[in-house]
């Protein structure tokens, strides 16, 4: 298929349709998914799954792409349950008039991301709809994995726990924000797996992780709060300040604790093994700070943030989408 | 009320100028203040430039506004 | 005995309880919130007009802000969600930029705010006509705060002290508007920026001027505040702009309070050419006594139960910068 080329809507069947599908499985590198069946087999203990579909506009931003937030945002939801990722599926919806070359460099970026794992996928699907019936492209895609050591779940958080982040928050956001109001950055995405995680957390009292995607630290928060019926405390002042996500937070009127990260974690970690965590988060190469503490048993468990000043505030779950503000 | 930030001039252009801080770049329209030099600071609102700040006041502009410009 | 002095701004509402100096100064001075803050303030009877604009095939601009307000049938977004073309924007320019790529039949922009964001509609309306630009109106929802401060000293129950005036909008209209107040109504005004250590010195200020008997205007952010503020947007406003008594929600119509679009450009006042619906029916909640400061937001039989942020019934909690969405999120400790 030429590059310069755009999918239309006859590539949705017939001989046109197999044409896509050479060219994807081709760029995809896939030695696993068959043209011939209709699934595939496969034989390895597999104990984790979870599926995502990411819909984000835009496609190529700064740091990566959908393709490699396709991968890594599904192996990092199996790594946040203490499982290794093996396998994956992909599924394509794509709005005709897509340029084939976008495909290209979208898949690459995935079979990279997959690489880096040492991942595979097994199976997917391909679909094509006519313009207007998708924004360009939705990738779905689901992933196995197999629990190595302690399973890591949220009915496993405790009062007392602390609360560590691998690096700064909200470079997605931040950075797929400034890219929509035509802001020049000098930092890009957190966009990565996090399969490291895994080998650093291994063996430490650490209860749960989760990566604060949609809605960042604030919102995650909220929901584990909920979840695990405890109040979250965290200090302001130990939260670290990336100057460039925070102009752009300011600039635009928003709550950076509210925006995106994709390659960071929260881990909720007993207090007698912060420090073995931290020394073997910095070996990985992360950058973890330690921000709050797990709170007591509440009816009414809420985020509480407690500021520079020493007054409190309760940061509550989003309701709607982050939007800028300029009052 | 309504946000408004202090930014440095980088580079003036005939009706917009191109506005920096920590790494983070974008245009802004310039209407609304006069005799705008590269390297000025301007206190921006909502995608234009509300007030020229002198450079003399920088200093004194950091601490009002809590940080580094 | 403590003082009672109203911040005005919607902004300073907000940093003023997330710096937890409400508290610290509560022996001294009681802290009031005022009016301003432009989305609380916008009127049921203009959200009315807004649906029906939208209703009628309008595209509606608007700030984020004021797409969450619920208006007598929903909130804008919820219009948006249920087929209504109503998009958000940073900057009033961004209008031209998207009608350019993505052009439409008729358009509205929804000015909303101060004296901050007057001259920035401005500029937005010079290059309307300067470019000819069709199809494109606006709906001026902008509202002047010196006015408004007025209404509330000239009312005999009012038991204010003292102002801490808005910083961003002075930075537009400078020190003479509040000084002709003081002098009127034997008040003192401190003019203040947003960063904590600029409030408390603002703050300081005002309980010097307080204890003794200090009236008149002192400027605390200045150099951003110049005496004259900003003559060349002050002009701009001017040239497109005439005040009228606008309705502000919770206070009715207050004398020269608004900026609508002159008579010589009603070609691109939406209020003038669309029909449109108002209605008059009475708020919800108390959020007009809220506004004016004589209802503290945990004194409203809705605070904290009915009227949470998540299911806002008034536009005081709607706000991230209402007087009722800051008592929620910072006074929680209270119950």
């Amino acid at each position: 298929m030429q590059t310069s080329s755009y999918i239309t809507i006859h590539h949705g069947s017939g001989k046109r349709q197999i044409e896509l599908l050479r060219f994807i499985h081709e760029q995809l590198g896939s030695k696993d998914i068959s043209m011939d069946n209709d699934g595939t087999f496969f034989c390895e203990a597999v104990d984790t799954i979870t599926t995502d579909s990411f819909t984000i506009s835009p496609i190529f931003f700064p740091g990566g792409d959908i393709g490699k937030l396709a991968i890594a945002g599904s192996i990092n939801d199996v790594v946040m349950m203490g499982a290794k990722p093996l396998f994956l599926t992909l599924s394509l919806v794509i709005e005709e008039g897509f340029p084939l070359h976008d495909l290209a460099r979208i898949l690459n970026s995935a079979r990279n991301e997959l690489k880096a794992n040492s991942a595979r996928i097994l199976c997917g699907d391909t679909k094509v709809v006519s313009r207007g019936e998708v924004d360009r492209i939705i990738i779905n895609t689901a992933c196995l994995g197999r629990t190595e050591g302690t399973r890591l779940a949220v009915d496993r958080i405790e009062t007392g726990d602390r609360i560590i982040i691998t690096g700064p928050l909200g470079l997605h956001g931040a950075s797929v924000m400034a890219v929509r109001n035509n802001f020049e950055i000098d930092f890009v995405s957190d966009c990565k797996s996090l399969g490291p995680l895994l080998e650093a957390t291994r063996g430490l009292g650490v209860h749960a992780m989760r990566d604060p995607t949609r809605g960042g630290l604030g919102q995650v928060l909220n929901e584990l709060a909920q979840s695990s019926g405890r109040e979250m405390i965290i200090e302001e002042e130990l939260i670290p300040r990336h100057s460039g996500v925070a102009t752009v937070a300011e600039i635009l009127g928003v709550d950076q604790l509210y925006l995106a990260c994709e390659g960071t974690a929260v881990i909720f970690c007993k207090k007698a093994d912060t420090d073995s965590l931290f020394m073997k988060l910095r070996s990985q190469g992360y950058s973890p700070s330690e921000i709050g503490i797990v709170g007591p048993v509440s009816s009414r468990p809420l985020l509480i943030i407690r500021t520079k000043s020493g007054a409190e505030r309760v940061m509550p779950m989003l309701t709607e989408e982050l939007t800028p503000r300029i009052c | 009320m309504c946000l408004a930030l202090p930014l440095r001039v980088v580079r003036v252009g005939e009706s917009k100028a191109l506005v920096e801080r920590a790494g983070v770049r974008f245009q802004v329209d310039t209407r609304l203040v006069t005799e705008l030099s590269d390297g000025d600071y301007v206190l921006v609102h909502a995608g234009f430039a509300i007030q020229k700040i002198e450079r003399q006041d920088v200093e004194e502009i950091e601490k009002l506004i809590g940080q580094d410009l | 005995m403590s003082f009672q002095v109203m911040e005005v701004c919607g902004t300073h509402t907000h940093v003023l309880m997330k710096l937890g100096l409400k508290k610290l100064y509560s022996g001294t001075i009681d802290l009031i919130s005022g009016p301003g803050c432009p989305v609380c303030v916008t009127s049921q009877s203009d959200l009315d007009v807004l649906f029906s604009l939208c209703l009628q095939g309008v595209r509606l601009y608007s700030f984020g802000d004021l797409l969450k307000v619920p208006g007598h049938k929903g909130t804008l977004r919820e219009l948006r969600a249920q087929g209504g073309d109503v998009r958000e924007i940073y900057s009033p320019l961004n209008v031209l930029e998207d009608l350019e790529e993505n052009p439409t039949e008729n358009a509205c922009f929804v000015a909303i705010g101060f004296e901050t964001t007057a001259p920035l509609v401005a500029s937005l309306v010079e290059e309307i006509e300067k470019k000819s630009v069709s199809g494109l109106y606006i709906y001026s929802l902008l509202k002047l705060i010196p006015p408004a401060m007025e209404v509330l000293l000239s009312d005999d129950t009012c038991m204010i002290d003292g102002f801490i005036c808005p910083g961003h909008v002075s930075v537009i209209i400078g020190e003479k508007p509040y000084e002709s107040l003081a002098q009127r109504f034997d008040k003192s005004f401190v003019i203040a920026g947003f960063e904590e250590s600029v409030l408390r010195d603002a703050l300081d200020i005002i309980v010097d001027m307080l204890r003794t008997g200090r009236k008149g205007v002192e400027n605390a952010y200045s150099p951003l505040v110049q005496p004259d503020g900003n003559p060349v947007a002050q002009k701009k406003i001017r040239d497109y702009f005439e005040v009228f008594d606008a309705d502000w929600r919770g206070l009715g119509h207050l004398p020269n309070s608004g900026l609508r679009l002159k008579k010589s450009l009603a070609h691109i006042d939406a209020e003038q050419v669309f029909t449109v619906e108002r209605s008059n029916s009475p708020d919800l909640c108390p959020c007009g006594e809220v506004l004016t400061g004589r209802t503290r937001p945990f004194e409203c039989s809705y605070f904290g139960i009915d009227c949470v942020p998540e299911t806002p019934i008034g536009p005081c909690m709607v706000s991230s910068e209402g007087a009722c969405h800051a008592e929620f999120l910072y006074g929680h400790r209270r119950d």
